[in-house]
């Protein structure tokens, strides 16, 4: 697994690190495409139960065509069909976002430590999640638990709360906003702490929503994530131009035309809400969005033009390996795996990035 | 006493030899009293109990006698230590609830003066107990002092990471005698519940309790043995499972049932694809999932349980918790996985205060 994402994303070439940003980008886009379409295959040919490859394919060739060709038991075809594929897509979607909220980020607040939890967003779904767990009442609503729902109202309500706090302070726009998030996330994580102490029997559930998993992916999650990501994720991509405005500080955008009092908060809001639909469905997955809009950036440079597409489509390779490594090898957490797997690429590639690097 | 007759009659030999020697023990006949603590008991009584001698009547009373025979006693707790016990515990501090629960029923319930903190508390006398012990964060948190300040002359404490090594160790350096409890499966529970009998000089009632359990184990094994094995799937959480060889998966396994395991003795997690290859034919909900919303997850549908409507939520705290209310675990579960067959039920084991 870790091969196909070390070859195709270019470590072992050095000429790739030297040739012009343009050509990298292509070969990025192709690599990135064939390895996700090569690591969707294999997120739904392996898991924890073998399933002969003929299968998979004429259980997904019928589900898709409506054909009649599988022979394959129920249980064959639902182990494929409803728990496998939704999954694949499930961590694809997860994973991009991800990684298009952190670059997002990184690139609005000009700091190459923020990633999409950098505001708090975290720990407001994660104490959403948490007080969803603790009051016991079981509904579902589209596929989606109490839990969930609190989660997605827990981000969205602190990264709010950031951002009408930091209006006000006195501080220059980005240090009040990258203060005023940290204050706000500490404050939520002393409620998540107190929550967790409160929890009893329920705090192996809440220790796995931190940790993050696709165990519980389903169509309708997949269906209720979708839109969201990907509807917020093309809206930035179209808004490269002011990511890219606002890189160079904020007088310097506004001398290029770029709108900082609408572009800013239009863009914070939108990376917000990818997370939030990302943390909602899975938990939260650290790395992902913190590692892979670096690593884009090192190899095709800081244009958001290109950082945010590319980033997308290697979030989303990232998370279906790392996924697939988890259910394979078994119970251990996807976040641990994406750590695992890009932390030591991330480091190999800022060795030999000769340059300085910047945002 | 009387209650407890009908039950221990057409038992197999070792209720039979139960009931001796809890008939020797009540009518306190010397003669009739198979202990083998009967030949030293001249020599000791009148060390062990210097000031109730004069006292005491020519007969003694009938427990107390035999039972102050027995100490000093040194056990083996299930850990391997060797545990001396001075005199008959007086103060006693349970740090597992099952262990409480065996306390009351062997009637020293009086005698313990500190417990676990129990969420499925029983029995109800023991709410007057204060704890000693809570679940504190994910990790146990005993609190050591209060142990030291009762004068707890035995603690019971749970293996298998129950109580924190680390504590058992602390409570043995303050001098006091601490029992190690762990059963890996339903024998292990009958030969703890005798194991704290001899710890707290009840061992004659222990054996009874014990007898009468296993006597109820044989009656409900004897109802469903020649019935089918459907699979069973008992959900200890959302994607766990009982382990191989676990006390769970022992429980269906006695109750007429195939379980569902995790493939492995050690790890208890059970992914949605296995267990979807699984199939099984009944789905026990320990969990507190509710049975309308787990038939909703991904591919359920597919399994002959939901398909024949044969899920349903049963009440974890008496199957798995080793104390000597087992047999009614047992009985619970049987009858969840046979709704055809008359499951036989035993009285519960009282408890005495």
């Amino acid at each position: 697994m870790t091969s196909g994402v070390a070859t195709a994303g270019g470590t072992g070439a050095r000429p790739w690190l030297a040739a012009r940003g343009r050509d990298r980008r292509f070969w990025l886009v192709l690599g990135g495409i064939l390895v996700a379409l090569a690591g969707a295959v294999l997120g739904v040919a392996f898991g924890s139960v073998s399933v002969p490859f003929g299968d998979t394919v004429t259980i997904v060739v019928d589900k898709l065509l409506g054909t009649h060709l599988s022979t394959a038991d129920a249980a064959t075809q639902a182990i494929v069909w409803d728990l496998r594929v939704p999954r694949v897509l499930l961590a694809m979607t997860v994973g991009a976002g991800l990684a298009v909220a952190g670059a997002t980020f990184q690139g609005l607040l000009r700091n190459p430590l923020a990633d999409p939890y950098v505001l708090g967003t975290a720990s407001g779904a994660a104490l959403g999640a948490a007080i969803g767990l603790l009051i016991p009442l079981h509904f579902f609503v589209f596929g989606f638990g109490l839990s969930n729902l609190l989660a997605f109202v827990g981000a969205v309500v602190s990264i709010t709360v950031v951002y009408r706090l930091a209006r006000v302070t006195g501080l220059a726009p980005l240090t009040g906003l990258l203060l005023t998030g940290y204050a706000v996330a500490s404050l939520l994580a002393a409620g998540l702490t107190m929550a967790m102490y409160l929890s009893g029997a329920a705090l192996r559930q809440i220790f796995n929503y931190l940790l993050g998993s696709f165990e519980q992916a389903s169509w309708e999650r997949f269906a209720g994530a979708l839109p969201i990501v990907l509807i917020a994720s093309i809206i930035i991509a179209t808004r490269a131009r002011s990511l890219n405005g606002l890189l160079l500080g904020e007088q310097a955008a506004a001398h290029l035309g770029v709108n900082v009092e609408r572009e800013r908060p239009l863009l914070l809001g939108l990376a917000s809400l990818v997370t939030a639909a990302a943390v909602t469905v899975s938990g939260l997955i650290g790395f992902v969005g913190l590692v892979v809009p670096h690593i884009v950036r090192l190899l095709t440079g800081p244009n958001a033009r290109a950082v945010i597409p590319i980033s997308a489509l290697w979030g989303a390779v990232l998370l279906v390996y790392a996924d697939l490594i988890a259910r394979v090898v078994g119970d251990i957490p996807v976040g641990v795996v994406t750590a695992i797997i890009g932390a030591p690429f991330f480091l190999i590639l800022l060795r030999r990035a000769r340059t300085g690097y910047e945002l | 006493m009387d209650a407890r007759l009908p039950a221990l009659r057409a038992r197999r030999a070792v209720a039979t030899l139960a009931f001796a020697v809890l008939v020797g023990a009540c009518t306190s006949t010397p003669a009739a009293t198979p202990l083998p603590s009967a030949t030293p008991l001249p020599s000791t009584a009148p060390t062990a109990v210097p000031s109730t001698a004069p006292t005491a009547p020519p007969t003694p009373a009938p427990t107390a006698s035999p039972a102050a025979a027995v100490f000093p006693v040194t056990l083996t707790d299930d850990e391997g230590t060797a545990v001396t016990i001075a005199a008959q515990p007086t103060k006693i501090v349970s740090l597992m609830p099952a262990a409480t629960e065996t306390l009351f029923a062997l009637g020293v319930g009086d005698q313990v003066v500190g417990k676990a903190q129990d969420i499925f508390l029983y029995p109800p006398q023991a709410s007057a107990v204060p704890d000693f012990e809570k679940f504190d964060n994910g990790a146990v948190a005993v609190d050591v002092e209060k142990i030291v300040a009762a004068k707890a002359d035995l603690v019971i404490a749970g293996g298998n990471y129950g109580t924190p090594a680390d504590t058992i160790k602390k409570i043995r350096d303050l001098g006091i005698p601490v029992l190690v409890i762990y059963a890996p499966n339903v024998n292990g529970v009958l030969s703890d519940v005798n194991l704290i009998g001899k710890a707290v000089g009840k061992a004659a009632e222990a054996q009874a309790i014990s007898a009468r359990m296993q006597g109820a184990f044989a009656a409900v094994e004897a109802a469903v043995q020649n019935g089918a094995k459907p699979k069973v799937y008992y959900e200890i959480g959302e994607g766990y499972a009982p382990a191989d060889d676990s006390f769970t998966a022992e429980m269906i396994t006695d109750a007429g049932g195939t379980p569902v395991t995790s493939g492995s003795t050690t790890d208890w997690s059970l992914s949605a694809e296995k267990l979807l290859k699984a199939n099984p034919d009944i789905i026990l909900l320990a969990d507190g999932s509710a049975v309308a919303d787990a038939t909703k997850r991904p591919g359920w549908t597919t399994m002959t349980a939901v398909k024949s409507n044969a899920v349903a939520v049963i009440d974890d705290t008496t199957i798995s918790r080793p104390g000597p209310r087992l047999f009614a675990g047992l009985e619970l579960l049987a009858a969840a996985i046979h709704p055809d067959v008359t499951i036989p039920q035993a009285s519960p084991v009282p408890a005495v205060p």
